[in-house]
């Protein structure tokens, strides 16, 4: 065989199909931002953490707060973020803002898009958003009862 | 969304692009059976076994098969097969039921998986009743060629 022949490389596609079962507290959540255009969460009866996602049991106390649910007001932090500049496969088309939040007061930061944000020049972007912004939560009009029924927004002064 | 009882199930899809880098060795059979219509074997100088697809050394003997490239010549028999009758959505293959087996060409020491043609699936338990191990198959190439394993197929020999 000559020792460099044509080197061949195989396309591959997995196209995999879940179902994600969202559990009862998940289901509950995912409902009332179908349905209300509200965020739930569940609070510890213990420790008062509010924790979004809402969560079966604390896991600091090992109680159940399955039942103890709050609305969180709809605004709150950017804690993080990133600029995302690469199409990955199955996603938006970038550049879009991918932070993580804190909303109402909750004890826990949810990931989610921030939107609002001219991204035509990323240098001017980056200086635009920082951490600690203020953001809004913006429930869009036809809601299907997946996450993307809402997201972020900053709140212009 | 969908909704059994009051849970809820939320829908997900990783669709996830790969490229194998298929190496030196299955290359070539790759380039041969797109380029030559034939089968492509590595010889063991050792054991004389020969592997089909060809491997780059013998697990056995342990001695690089890198310039031990044979033609296998296209007939075999069948080892083994299964009949597919549902619809899995894999990549690549068509709609069920059509018919998946294992062939040892007589020359190669080794067995190939292939797609087994030209059996009327529509009865599926028919088929699996007419097919056994041991019959005599053919590889058939396709005119068109893309350096692909569904370059060919294999049918029974009547």
């Amino acid at each position: 065989m000559e020792p460099r022949s044509e080197l061949i490389e195989m396309p591959g596609e997995w196209n995999l199909r879940w179902l994600y079962a969202a559990g009862e507290v998940g289901t509950r959540y995912i409902t009332e931002l179908r349905d209300h255009a509200r965020i739930m969460a569940t609070k510890c009866t213990e420790c008062d953490r509010i924790l979004v996602p809402p969560q079966t049991y604390c896991e600091r106390c090992f109680v159940s707060i399955k039942d103890n649910w709050v609305e969180l007001e709809p605004k709150g932090t950017l804690e993080v973020f990133t600029i995302v500049n690469t199409q990955f496969p199955g996603q938006r088309k970038p550049p879009f803002v991918l932070g993580y939040f804190r909303i109402g007061g909750a004890s826990a930061n949810i990931p989610h898009f921030l939107e609002g944000i001219d991204l035509s020049d990323i240098d001017k972007a980056k200086r635009e958003i920082h951490v600690g912004m203020p953001v809004r939560v913006v429930f869009r009009e036809k809601r299907e009862g997946r996450l993307s029924d809402f997201y972020l927004e900053p709140i212009k002064k | 969304m969908q909704q059994t009882g009051k849970r809820i199930q939320v829908p997900g899809r990783w669709e996830i692009p790969y490229h194998y880098d298929i190496g030196e060795t299955s290359s070539r059979f790759f380039v041969e059976l797109r380029d030559n219509a034939r089968l492509m074997g590595t010889k063991c100088p050792h054991c004389g076994r020969i592997l089909l697809p060809p491997q780059s050394f013998c697990g056995r003997c342990y001695v690089t098969l890198k310039d031990q490239l044979v033609e296998v010549k296209p007939e075999g028999a069948l080892e083994a097969f299964t009949i597919v009758t549902k619809d899995y959505s894999f990549t690549g293959m068509p709609a069920p039921p059509f018919v998946i087996c294992l062939v040892k060409m007589d020359e190669a020491s080794t067995s190939i998986p292939q797609r087994l043609e030209g059996v009327d699936t529509s009865d599926p338990r028919k088929v699996a009743s007419q097919l056994r191990p041991g019959m005599r198959v053919r590889a058939v190439f396709h005119k068109e060629r893309r350096g692909r394993i569904d370059d060919f197929h294999v049918e029974l020999i009547t």
